[in-house]
């Protein structure tokens, strides 16, 4: 009996690492989505400049994250004061547990998992500032935002003993707050300083439409971010090998509590969007980010029927929010300040308005008040650093890329190469050409 | 170079190369800081060189470009200087 038990021990524990390591495979697909979404986005003259942005994206977080992320994660449940117990030393990057350690089977799959949240907020942050801002000064700010802030945002509010969980009863078991708040608004923070692209106000301050060069890529992107979600949300969960599985907040839950609202959001936020933008494709397809961030917070304990509304309503807000926006001389090419950081507010928000008294394991009950708090806290920490490092860059002529650099491309000015050698010409298939062909011969 | 910290598979717990040598993963760990310092260092000192050639040639480039019937890169809002318009970019920037 003993023997068995020991087996089924052993089973779990390699269940549970499979499914994190498939969902941090999964994630890769948001930064896939995120590439091929910003290449489109962009203008043909700043195609490799945004791919290129992406793939650095990853290559930073990934080893920052390793050298003190990890360590933040674990360290600063209380706030600002760091912890020095057993958790918080194991997570130090000299420890025995952050490398091959046959007695530990979590530290590597669960840092892993982070750390591909961590890249999200650095793509998030990545197509706002799109074909002005320099690669080196991005990468400043999304080490600071990816190794940094969202994580410890995440200690106060995503974490079984964060003190917004333990004194308020925080909960946010999507991450719309923590990550996509605080990476939306760490982007709004910058944006004020990096300002908008050339060209795209007149000198009376009228916006301009600069259009995608390449809108099937943008859509693709999209729906290769909706496909990552589900590693993401996936790794949202803790997968328990003795029992229910449980959120992050140690309250039982299961994938089909996920399924059911993830879905439902994602369909509401389309309808929405698809409403309010008169069928613009790039915000419908957007509406399905809106819709799975909008049910985010709350993705385990709404009714999926109000879970779809609520994603409808947070569909129908976000493009008229990204209208004002634009309006006011904010030039945010993806929307990724609505859609992140507008949203996810509202997300966390929601759980506020439609999900208080839920009980929680640690910590009073779900209230709308500390869910507000816990809303200006994400907004605060990702706002406030992102202002005044943007600010330092930039007086320190570090943030913009020059004027004559803007307007010739930063892929002729930077990369060796070019994305279109030959253009992107018509082309026809063999029955048309031999048509063709054969009139003009006769 | 000894790296290794185990000599046998029984009762082995952290088994990663310089396991037991905490001056070695720290020499390593200090070494991996300071790439990552120098890539991003790296990456602005391209940058700026990359740039401000690009900002000398500017002038001549434009030149040039007038000279050969192209719409200058300055009345251009949407393509790079180096492909012929697809699309009415001055238009755009009359909406």
């Amino acid at each position: 009996m003993e023997e068995l038990t020991n087996q089924m021990e052993l089973f779990g524990l390699h269940s549970m690492q499979a499914y994190y390591w498939w969902c941090i495979a999964l994630m890769f697909a948001i930064h896939a989505g995120f590439l091929s979404y910003e290449i489109g986005v962009s203008r043909v003259k700043n195609v490799l400049a945004a791919a290129m942005k992406n793939v650095m994206t990853l290559a930073v977080i990934i080893p920052s994250f390793y050298f003190f992320g990890w360590w933040i994660y674990n360290a600063f449940p209380d706030g600002f004061i760091p912890r020095f117990d057993e958790l918080s030393l194991a997570a130090l990057p000299w420890s025995q547990n952050m490398g091959p350690n046959i007695m530990d089977n979590e530290s590597g799959i669960f840092w892993g998992a982070f750390a591909l949240f961590a890249a999200t907020t650095g793509s998030i942050l990545s197509g706002t500032l799109i074909e002005r801002i320099r690669l080196s000064a991005f990468l400043v700010l999304a080490t600071l935002l990816g190794s940094v802030l969202w994580i410890l945002a995440g200690s106060w509010g995503w974490h079984g003993e964060g003190w917004l969980l333990t004194q308020l009863g925080y909960h946010d078991v999507g991450a719309a707050g923590v990550v996509h708040a605080v990476a939306g608004f760490f982007a709004l923070g910058v944006l004020i300083h990096l300002g908008p692209r050339i060209g795209k106000y007149t000198a009376e301050g009228k916006p301009n439409r600069i259009l995608p060069h390449n809108m099937p890529s943008a859509l693709l992107g999209l729906m290769l971010i909706f496909v990552g979600f589900f590693g993401f949300l996936g790794g949202c969960i803790i997968f328990m090998t003795d029992g229910n599985w449980i959120t992050i907040y140690g309250t039982p839950t299961n994938l089909s509590a996920f399924a059911f609202n993830a879905l439902m959001g994602f369909a509401g936020g389309i309808m929405g969007c698809y409403i309010a933008s008169k069928a613009d494709p790039f915000w419908t397809v957007s509406g399905g980010l809106v819709g799975i961030i909008s049910v985010g917070a709350g993705l385990d304990l709404y009714y999926p029927g109000l879970g779809f509304l609520i994603a409808f309503i947070g569909g129908l807000i976000a493009p008229k929010i990204g209208e004002f926006m634009e309006k006011k001389g904010l030039d945010d090419p993806v929307g990724a300040i609505v859609v992140h950081g507008v949203i996810g507010v509202y997300s966390v928000i929601a759980v506020g308005i439609f999900a208080s008294g839920f009980p929680n394991v640690v910590g009073p009950d779900i209230t709308f008040f500390g869910q507000l708090i816990g809303a200006i806290v994400m907004v605060a920490i990702g706002f406030i650093p992102g202002y005044v490092v943007a600010y330092v860059l930039k007086k320190m002529n570090a943030l913009r890329i020059p004027e004559e650099v803007e307007k010739i491309g930063i892929d002729v000015a930077k990369f060796p190469g070019s994305p279109y050698p030959e253009g992107i010409p018509s082309t026809e298939d063999k029955v048309t050409l031999l048509e063709r062909t054969s009139k003009k011969s006769s | 170079m000894n790296t290794i910290p185990i000599s046998s598979w029984e009762g082995a717990e952290a088994y990663f190369t310089f396991a037991d040598n905490s001056f070695a993963i720290l020499g390593l760990l200090l070494l991996s800081v300071a790439t990552f310092v120098f890539v991003i260092a790296k990456i602005y000192y391209h940058e700026k060189e990359a740039y401000d050639s690009i900002v000398q040639l500017y002038p001549s480039l434009e030149k040039g470009l007038e000279e050969n019937h192209v719409t200058p890169v300055s009345q251009r809002v949407g393509i790079s200087s180096f492909v012929e318009p697809m699309m009415p970019t001055q238009k755009a920037n009359e909406l």
